[in-house]
């Protein structure tokens, strides 16, 4: 044990090189993490923030909210089936705005506040009543585009502003700043941007339903769907990775992390492995002067350990560095919950290089040092 | 030369794990980008390779092309700015279509098969004639090949499928391009009653030897209420593209920056093992600019081999890959990869030389390193 920290003291150059390597690869996870769960929010934040255990969309609307439709007449039935606690009305519709002159993108969703699939997450301001004509909450996000409580929000090809009365963080659709308003103001919303839209009634693009905690999912779920008899209910989890996108964004980042950390462990370990090599002519003098394997290995993996643990700080703080002075288009949402993760498996990886070095100690005979040979 | 091959011959193990792990790294910055690449292709490839050399958008679209609402009397207006030689309709619609048994996602969009944003090439099959569609390849996999028939849900009108094009593919769904008279029988169709059928785009061929960008600022100036922008400009405006392309680039430019210095580290170390057979061999008379031509040879053909590793490896993950997001190995992206690496390392590997040139061929004669 002593040995090997006054080695590490000795050699700081040589471990500072390791350690290095370990924060950059650290580094390089955490902000892949990041990014991958800033892009995972910021296009799902609006399903995954909105209080509810599952989604009904009409059964053509393949679990877009964009391109489903139910008539909001429907809700009731909905309501009424056993195992549903309560159901919500949802609707989506993707535009730009301006509140002075500055345009910015935003997805306008309608929902029915104080039922199931209003954003939960409430900052600044109050949420609108049931009917409120005209007012809507906002995603702080468009704090940034210069909007505040009482501004007035205005939709490309409408003449109806909508009043911002609060604030919800994480409520991001598709990547676009979301403005939540009552679904009867979306209706007059849509008819206005979309015309081509009038002729569809009264309608809703999704049911969220918030289950009974003691019902079967997949019973009410089906239930759900045999009282409607036109749609497909899935539970909230389903319906996020169904948005457009989403799937391939989080498949392709989970095989980026996925390889990267792959790539991550083998690197560590060759690295110790070589550096093991290198102390071939050492290790053998030592177990020829009656030093147990056991005491060698003890020596490696203490290395190992201080190694990637001081590797993994410095790493953690670079990353924290780069958040810092990340542009806003770029959405990076480090968690503590990835960080935490990667510290306890950049330990273990830094441990199974130590004890694949462990095999070659092993095979170090002691009468090599006599030799000379190292 | 000979010294550095019999090296690397003599220390096989070590050489073998040196290579394993920059043939790692240099896999990881390839499957990086070619990731990132087939992602934003499938986002906005219908854009970026569009046949029309400029996209005309509404203005107030903030080029979100299902923003876009342009009205069809505006194409005289485009048409008619100088240094335009064509200007066409451009209508995208996003439906739920079936395909055998199953339903799914499709991006349809309206064209005018004879002028700008027309499906070209046409990689297999013809263009499409009435009732007919052609459709990005990569939609194969869920079913949309030559000779199948496409049932729209909505209006339950049938398209069958006669040709392919290739990396067109918009909003990740699968995508198909029809003659913009049938794309407005489909949007009606979609919305019975409705009062207009928007264009989206309008789709303008330039005159030889003009900038797509700046016949695109010629069309904003004079043409009120629209942005005219070169495709590469349009396809980076798309919402979110911003974002996901930023992110990308981040971790591309991360990953290549710590493969450079993780594979500068390796080499660090394995000059810093060898420091005593170098100071040996200056003390014979070797000089060090031989050391040095030897340490770079040494690099160039670890990376030359970790990078026919890192090839293979990627290979196999292509052949591996899921065929509704299919991989492929770019032989440019493998090549500059390899050389930008390869530059790179050398350059660290300058590093281990000035501890080679440093180090006191006396200190042979005392057994010292």
């Amino acid at each position: 044990m002593r040995i090997a920290l006054l080695e590490m003291r000795r050699r700081r150059g040589r471990w500072a090189s390791i350690v290095g390597a370990i924060a950059f690869i650290v580094f390089l996870v955490l902000v892949l993490a990041a990014l991958a769960d800033g892009l995972f929010i910021g296009s799902t934040g609006a399903l995954q923030n909105g209080d509810s255990d599952a989604l009904v969309y009409s059964s053509d609307g393949r679990r877009s909210l964009v391109r489903s439709e139910l008539p909001l007449a429907e809700l009731p039935a909905v309501v009424a089936v056993p195992g549903v606690a309560d159901a919500g009305a949802l609707g989506v519709l993707l535009s730009t705005a301006a509140a002075d002159a500055e345009l910015f993108d935003v997805a306008v969703i309608g929902h029915l506040p104080g039922r199931p699939g209003e954003p939960t997450m409430l900052v600044a301001g109050r949420r609108p009543e049931p009917g409120e004509p005209l007012v809507g909450i906002a995603d702080r996000a468009l704090r940034d585009e210069g909007i505040a409580l009482g501004d007035a929000v205005l939709l490309t090809g409408s003449a109806q502003p909508v009043t911002v009365i609060g604030f919800v963080k994480d409520a991001q659709y598709l990547l676009a700043d979301t403005l939540w308003v009552p679904i009867e103001t979306w209706h007059a919303l849509r008819a206005e941007v979309r015309p081509e839209t009038r002729g569809r009634g009264s309608v809703a693009q999704a049911f969220p339903l918030r289950l009974d905690p003691t019902a079967e999912a997949s019973t009410v779920l089906s239930a759900v769907d045999a009282a409607l008899g036109n749609s497909e209910t899935v539970t909230t989890d389903e319906a996020i990775l169904s948005i457009p996108g989403v799937q391939q964004q989080a498949s392709t980042f989970t095989a980026i992390i996925g390889v990267s950390f792959v790539v991550v462990g083998l690197v560590t370990a060759l690295f110790f492995a070589l550096i093991t090599l290198e102390k071939r002519g050492q290790l053998a003098i030592l177990k020829a002067i009656g030093s147990s394997n056991r005491f060698l290995l003890g020596g490696v993996i203490t290395q190992a350990l201080i190694a990637t643990v001081v590797g993994y700080l410095l790493g953690f703080a670079f990353s924290r560095l780069l958040a810092a002075a990340l542009p806003p288009a770029v959405p990076a949402t480090f968690l503590p919950g990835t960080a935490l993760t990667l510290l306890l498996a950049t330990i273990a990886m830094g441990a199974l290089g130590a004890v694949f070095s462990f095999r070659r100690i092993i095979g170090i005979d002691p009468a090599s040092a006599l030799g000379g040979e190292a | 030369m000979f010294i550095a091959v019999r090296d690397i011959w003599r220390s096989k193990l070590r050489f073998g794990l040196l290579g394993g792990a920059v043939g790692l790294l240099i896999f990881l910055l390839l499957f990086l980008n070619t990731l990132s690449a087939t992602l934003l292709g499938f986002f906005i490839g219908a854009i970026e390779n569009n046949s029309a050399d400029v996209l005309v958008y509404e203005a107030t679209s903030r080029r979100n092309l299902q923003a876009s609402r342009l009205d069809l009397s505006l194409l005289d207006e485009v048409a008619a700015v100088p240094g335009v030689v064509a200007a066409a309709p451009i209508g995208e619609l996003t439906l739920t279509a079936a395909i055998g048994d199953s339903l799914t996602d499709l991006s349809l969009w309206g064209v005018d098969l004879a002028g700008p944003g027309r499906p070209q090439p046409i990689v297999e099959g013809r263009l499409p004639g009435p009732g007919e569609v052609v459709v990005d390849e990569s939609g194969v996999s869920e079913g949309f090949e030559i000779g199948s028939t496409i049932t729209l849900v909505a209006s339950g009108q049938e398209l069958e499928v006669v040709g392919y094009v290739r990396d067109r593919r918009y909003a990740v769904v699968a995508t198909g391009y029809l003659s913009f008279d049938e794309w407005v029988a489909v949007f009606e169709a979609e919305f019975p009653g409705t009062p207009v059928v928007p264009l989206s785009l309008i789709g303008v061929e330039t005159a030889e030897g003009e900038d797509p960008a700046a016949i695109g600022e010629r069309i904003s100036a004079a043409v009120a209420g629209v942005e005219g922008l070169d495709r590469k400009t349009g396809a980076a405006g798309t919402p979110g593209v911003d974002s996901i392309s930023q992110s990308f680039a981040l971790i591309v430019g991360i990953t290549f920056g710590i493969v450079v210095l993780v594979v500068g580290f390796f080499f660090l170390i394995l000059t810093v093992q060898k420091l005593r057979s170098f100071v040996t061999l200056r003390a014979i008379g070797t000089d060090t600019g031989y050391l040095a031509r030897s340490l770079v040879i040494q690099v160039v053909l670890v990376v030359l081999v970790g990078s026919l590793l890192a090839t293979g490896v990627l290979w196999a993950a292509t052949l591996g890959a899921n065929p509704a997001f299919p991989l492929a190995v770019d032989r440019g992206l493998v090549v500059t990869v390899t050389a930008a690496v390869l530059v790179s390392s050398v350059l660290a590997g300058v590093l281990s030389i000035r501890r080679i040139a440093r180090a006191n061929p006396a200190d042979a004669a005392q057994g010292l390193h």
